[in-house]
């Protein structure tokens, strides 16, 4: 895959993001568990987005066929992430535990990742309790 | 009203994606400069300079003073209207600077920043939610704030501010004032995570992404075919 995301490459809507530095296709299976990786970190308080959503159809051909016949069946749905998309987004909660989840969630996608921070001059950090 | 900065540019004559990228790797930054009933101008400059400035300012509202050398020689009075970064590499691509009329009003866009920590989050463990964090007005740029602080011990649960409530100043307020600010919501407590997970760790078909109650189509071809086969 080429290029780069121009969009969707900066953190909107919560204070860290996790950044993908690899184009992939990202099942809906790893946005879940990337997901449960997150939430199951920060238990109580914070709020998460996903910037990614799972809108391609993806088909398979079954085990051991011969090529031809027709084109496979659909298997599952991915997000087409390229290089500099925030895939996941996280707020209200400590910079430790934003960076920690954000490691969790990291390792279950396919792709290298980068954990992003908004900048905002003489803004106080606002950690949650 | 913030101090005033300072920034050294030199006019260029170099144009073009190969040459733009030359001059990056030369420590330069490409940047125009422009403005009403002005002449756009070509510059560039230091790297490391324009680095440590945007560090230090929100540039977005602060009068900074552009000194050109070169083929034209001028001193402006501008605002950082872009800055344009590389998607994920820490390499600054392009600058735009905004000549600011004088005596006349311009739209700039304020930083909210948020002061204290709410009772409902010391008291009922509540979630600040800061939904809108520029504030859009009209101002002399002379009287440009560098920031509005909001004061937010007062916010209980379920309480919010709206831009309604922001305390007026030497500014008009663009923005829809029936925006909300900030929030503070209950904390969410995550209770059906550990199903969702058990699902997803057994590899059963059908582990739900976000947003695919809506698209469910790979499930039901699957679970058809399993019902076919007993």
């Amino acid at each position: 895959m080429r290029g780069t995301a121009y969009r969707g490459s900066t953190v909107s809507f919560g204070e860290y993001g996790l950044q993908s530095l690899e184009p992939a296709w990202i099942t809906n299976r790893q946005i879940e568990s990337a997901r449960v990786a997150l939430t199951r970190h920060i238990r109580r308080g914070g709020k998460v987005w996903i910037r990614i959503f799972p809108d391609k159809p993806i088909t398979k051909k079954p085990a051991e066929t011969r090529m031809g016949k027709g084109k496979g069946n659909p298997e599952g749905w991915v997000a087409v992430v390229k290089s500099g998309r925030i895939m996941f987004e996280i707020g209200g909660i400590s910079r430790e535990m934003a960076y920690e989840a954000l490691r969790l969630a990291a390792h279950k996608l396919p792709v290298k990742c980068k954990i992003v921070e908004r900048h905002v001059v003489g803004e106080e950090t606002n950690e949650g309790a | 009203m913030a101090r005033n900065y300072k920034l050294n540019a030199e006019t260029r004559e170099r144009f073009g994606k190969n040459e733009m990228n030359r001059l990056r790797s030369e420590g330069r930054v490409p940047a125009v400069v422009y403005g009403p009933n002005e002449e756009t101008i070509p510059l560039s400059l230091d790297k490391q300079e324009v680095s440590r400035l945007l560090q230090e300012v929100s540039f977005e509202n602060t009068i900074i003073q552009l000194d050109i050398s070169g083929k034209v020689q001028k001193s402006y009075q501008t605002l950082i209207r872009e800055v344009q970064h590389h998607p994920y590499r820490p390499v600054l691509q392009h600058l735009d600077f905004y000549s600011v009329p004088e005596g006349r009003a311009i739209v700039v866009e304020i930083p909210i920043i948020l002061h204290g920590n709410p009772i409902g989050v010391r008291n009922q463990g509540g979630l600040v939610q800061h939904i809108l964090r520029d504030l859009e007005i009209s101002v002399l740029p002379t009287k440009i704030p560098e920031h509005i602080i909001l004061d937010i011990t007062g916010l209980n649960i379920h309480d919010s501010i709206h831009v309604s409530d922001i305390p007026a100043g030497d500014f008009q307020v663009l923005t829809d004032p029936k925006r909300t600010v900030v929030s503070v919501v209950p904390p969410v407590i995550q209770k059906e995570a550990v199903p969702a997970e058990g699902v997803v760790g057994e590899g059963v078909e059908g582990a739900v992404a976000p947003g695919e109650e809506a698209t469910p189509e790979p499930e039901v071809i699957s679970r058809k075919k399993e019902s076919e086969e007993e």
